[in-house]
């Protein structure tokens, strides 16, 4: 069985429905996993997106938390300091993607596959998804939360940021409860619903400024909770 | 016709299948000292692993995904990466309990001392998880493995006083002898070895190996529920068994052969051919699953070609695991270390990891957007957080109750 198209809804989100899923290739052999997204920004300051899937353990290792994901980078590195890429992972096109469902499968064999992520383009910068993840987020008011997910419009080849997803970060919001259409068990949806029943969306046009190197979203509006939209 | 003859064999290895090493001891431990007190135990253990697997042999059917890749992909890759280090250590205990259990079962056969037969055994494991297609393996050793049905044979001609074990287990009859510490330490690790998580990697897996679909639910359940149930009764059959010879002389078991020797006073000679060809059977069927479940949960976890349904050659990387695991369960028996002792440790430690899979597990089986039309019902979710409560509480007592108790000494 087979679930529906992802790319053909109106939005994905990449955390839930994109991030950590298995890549298979065209004859349905595995790949790898997707261990983070790149996103490149516009220096005019146009809509930021998500333009390839990154893994490898150089995408990996920085995700495993702050401190911890620091020092295992610097491990890895340090294994191969020979080798001019060891920071660099590898990268695989969003045109590839032929089917996003329980996997994401690509319309190519998987025989030499994996390349080098490329510089970005003049005019563009690139990010990962992982650094964005977890950046905490300042309103108006003050403290509004931290970034949880980003919703995604599925646009061939080129994913535009759509809106914030954001919250208080408790454990399990990549169980998908505050979204989606769950139907149970009651008391798991009970805890975990609690624990979530702040999170909002924020259109990205209310987003001022991220400030990617030390980590910080300014927003000029409070997140419309998710509750309350449904 | 084929269809009935395929549903049977399903049911029949699923019962071959059941019992490892971890049962074997665990239940002949418990009935030598408990008799049948314990035996709600297992019953709520097997009832556990039926609603367990259950749901992640349709998670597998309707996603195509299996555990690992789902614990991933839920508890995202920190806390997925600590689940995966703690179920990978539990399931390599697990396979090196398996493994000592094979060359033990082997040495009572032939009076070789162990130590020489290891090599040799983690040697055939290797090439049976290389080359062995994939249900030629499950099924001839799940075949073997129902070799001890024997224990209930034996149980029969051993003729106890059904009266009194249907009594010890009804009313939990904890015997005077024992604190009630020990009492709940044994419990949890009855649980355990009826409930280990390597099951379920396995189960999950083997749907996607046996390219399960929609129309293999059936079959998938008869298996489950029909099949792990009778396993279980052996479970009680082996505890029943040593309950009734060793239960009046307070003899500890400690031993593979003493697990077998009600078997042999019952049935003589021929019963503890026929126990051997079972203990070895089941023990190596458990070798491969739990090698198997080593390369499986690492392998979805970094999105490697995993699985026997590809040649070796498209799944190196898997492949290469499984090497190593074998080599490392090789080399930790040829320490002398006591497969029993392992034994112990794993179905404790089976306990502690259980929470870890059977979590996620439960959230994705509730999840339309892996499952479609056939999220969990509402039996399934009452029995699935029931369980989720007990796996848990099983969980955060088992290590305290291991300290405490020096092990159940």
């Amino acid at each position: 069985m087979r679930i529906g198209n992802r790319l053909e809804g109106e939005w994905i989100d990449a955390m839930l429905h994109l991030m950590d899923r298995q890549v298979v290739d065209v004859e349905g052999r595995m790949v790898c996993n997707v261990d983070d997204l790149e996103i490149t920004l516009d220096d005019d300051g146009g809509t930021p997106a998500v333009t390839r899937l990154l893994t490898g353990p150089a995408a990996l290792l920085p995700r495993m938390s702050g401190r911890t994901g620091h020092w295992l980078r610097r491990r890895w590195i340090s294994l191969g300091i020979q080798y001019a890429h060891r920071d660099v992972p590898l990268a695989i096109d969003l045109e590839r993607i032929r089917h996003l469902g329980s996997a994401v499968e690509l319309d190519v064999r998987r025989d030499g596959l994996l390349d080098l992520e490329p510089d970005a383009e003049p005019g563009t910068s690139h990010r990962r998804l992982g650094e964005l993840l977890g950046m905490a987020v300042e309103g108006p008011g003050g403290h509004v939360g931290k970034v949880l997910d980003v919703r995604l419009s599925a646009d061939p080849g080129r994913y535009e940021f759509g809106h914030l997803v954001i919250g208080p970060g408790h454990p399990g919001s990549m169980l998908g409860y505050d979204r989606g259409d769950f139907n149970g068990p009651w008391l798991v949806q009970r805890i975990v619903g609690r624990l979530h029943r702040h999170v909002g969306l924020l259109s990205w046009d209310e987003v001022e400024a991220v400030d990617w190197d030390h980590g910080g979203v300014r927003v000029t509006e409070e997140p419309q909770l998710l509750t309350e939209i449904d | 016709m084929k269809k009935f003859f395929g549903l049977a064999l399903g049911i029949l290895t699923a019962i071959g299948g059941f019992v490892d090493i971890g049962d074997l001891v665990t239940n002949a431990q418990v009935g030598a000292r408990f008799g049948l007190s314990l035996g709600l135990v297992v019953v709520l253990g097997v009832l556990g692993i039926c609603v367990f697997a259950e749901m992640s042999g349709r998670v597998a059917v309707c996603s195509n995904r299996a555990t690992f890749d789902l614990v991933r992909e839920r508890l995202g890759p920190r806390v997925g990466l600590l689940n995966l280090v703690a179920s990978m250590i539990v399931t390599l205990l697990t396979f090196i309990a398996e493994i000592g259990g094979v060359a033990l079962a082997l040495s009572l056969a032939s009076s070789v001392n162990d130590l020489l037969i290891i090599p040799i055994v983690g040697l055939l494991v290797w090439l049976v998880l290389w080359r062995a297609r994939f249900s030629l393996m499950e099924n001839v050793l799940g075949l073997l493995g129902l070799a001890l049905v024997v224990f209930a044979v034996a149980l029969w001609k051993l003729d106890p006083s059904w009266g009194h074990l249907a009594h010890q287990t009804f009313t939990v009859a904890k015997p005077g002898d024992e604190d009630w510490m020990t009492y709940a330490y044994y419990a949890v690790a009855l649980f355990g070895a009826a409930m280990t998580p390597y099951e379920v990697f396995f189960f999950s897996s083997g749907g996607v190996e046996e390219k399960w679909t929609e129309k293999d639910l059936g079959q998938m359940r008869a298996n489950v529920f029909v099949g792990f149930p009778l396993g279980g009764l052996l479970s009680l059959a082996i505890a029943g068994c040593t309950a009734t010879v060793f239960g009046p002389l307070d003899v500890q078991v400690d031993a593979l052969s003493q697990v077998g020797l009600p078997v042999g006073v019952a049935l003589g000679k021929i019963g503890i051919a026929i126990v051997l060809v079972g203990f070895v059977a089941a023990t190596f069927g458990a070798a491969c699953e739990t090698g198997l479940s080593v390369g499986y949960s690492l392998a979805q976890y970094l999105g490697w070609q995993w699985g026997k349904f590809v040649r070796p050659d498209e799944a190196t990387r898997f492949h290469v695991v499984l090497v190593l695991a074998t080599m490392l369960g090789v080399a930790v028996l040829m320490t002398g270390v006591d497969p029993i002792m392992v034994t112990e440790i794993s179905v404790v430690g089976s306990a502690v990891a259980l929470p870890l899979t059977y979590f996620p597990i439960l959230v994705v089986a509730n999840d339309r957007d892996y499952m479609g039309e056939h999220v969990n019902g509402t039996l399934a979710n009452a029995l699935g957080t029931v369980y989720l409560v007990v796996v848990v509480l099983a969980a955060l007592a088992a290590l305290p109750l291991l300290v405490l108790t020096g092990m159940g000494s």
